[in-house]
């Protein structure tokens, strides 16, 4: 029982464990320490899920993306134009593409 | 066998076209950039800086990629400048002391146990429910807002664009134990966020 207390450790630890061990992996010790936590710590257990929740949601974010609802007003992109159209006849002094 | 060099096709030239920059592809790189910095003023500002800046780098594009994966790693580049930028100041937000400070009081000080009113609770629905859950993601984007700008720029650049931790830390003048801290306490800080707010 002693050595299994010496292998254990706190939810604040677990919880660092937890973040690294879903990105770049832990040492099997550090596995070890956190599977004994988990077993006897549903806090943490929902902790590790929530974690992982977070994840996905950010990684869906990129859909967004593709959201065709979010588009730039009209009057700025007239006004963007506009910017360029100014600043490609400082540039060059034409009107015509540029052929590389 | 033999490649006839004569009948190798010649290299196509690419032509690139400014004035069709804003049609093709102006909406892109503002939703590519809202969903990096929530700040709506600062993702136009930042669009139309990379337009700019892409003309006067005209010469610099060697038609080796595709028109658009060229003005986004411009973007990208203006995009970590301004994470740069605002980590070191605040916007509102909140300051990285006052953070990490909320922080300690998850856990009691001795035994490393969440104190009791910042002990994780089930979000009591359906996790594969909540990801698609509109309102849970918008309050997720709300929580991720009010991060410190250097935490929430290591957040989105680790999630989102999926970028390597190294590039990362370098790009953020960041060391790699730093990296974990912010990563660790951001997700802490958003779950407790969502808690509060969805419960
Ligand atoms: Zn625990």
């Amino acid at each position: 029982m002693n050595t299994l207390k010496k292998i254990t450790c706190c939810c604040r630890k677990a919880i660092f464990l937890v973040e690294r061990k879903h990105t770049e992996g832990i040492a099997v010790m550090d596995e070890i320490r956190l599977l004994i936590h988990l077993k006897d710590c549903p806090v943490c257990r929902i902790f590790q899920e929530q974690s992982l929740l977070i994840d996905c949601m950010m990684k869906r974010n990129q859909k967004f993306l593709k959201d065709k609802r979010i588009n730039l007003s009209d009057d700025f992109k007239n006004n963007l134009k506009g910017l360029i159209q100014d600043k490609l006849v400082q540039k060059t002094g034409v009107m015509g593409d540029t052929v590389l | 066998m033999q490649i006839d060099r004569k009948t190798a096709p010649s290299k196509k030239k690419i032509v690139i076209d400014p004035h069709l920059w804003v049609d093709h592809y102006s909406d892109f790189l503002y939703r590519y950039t809202l969903s990096r910095i929530s700040d709506d003023e600062t993702a136009r500002d930042l669009v139309q800086e990379t337009f700019l800046a892409a003309l006067e780098s005209l010469h610099k594009f060697e038609g080796r990629s595709k028109e658009i994966t060229w003005l986004t790693a411009i973007l990208k580049n203006k995009i970590i400048d301004t994470y740069r930028k605002n980590s070191s100041g605040l916007n509102g937000k909140m300051r990285m002391d006052e953070a990490e400070k909320q922080q300690e009081n998850f856990f009691e000080k001795e035994s490393g146990q969440w104190k009791e009113e910042h002990v994780p609770q089930s979000f009591s629905a359906d996790i594969e429910e909540l990801l698609i859950n509109e309102e849970f993601n918008e309050i997720l984007r709300g929580c991720l807002s009010k991060l410190p700008p250097l935490w929430s720029a290591v957040f989105t650049m680790k999630y989102l664009d999926e970028e390597d931790t190294y590039a990362i830390c370098e790009n953020l003048c960041i060391t790699h134990a730093n990296f974990w801290v912010i990563i660790h306490r951001t997700k802490l800080n958003l779950r407790d966020c969502l808690q509060t707010n969805w419960i």
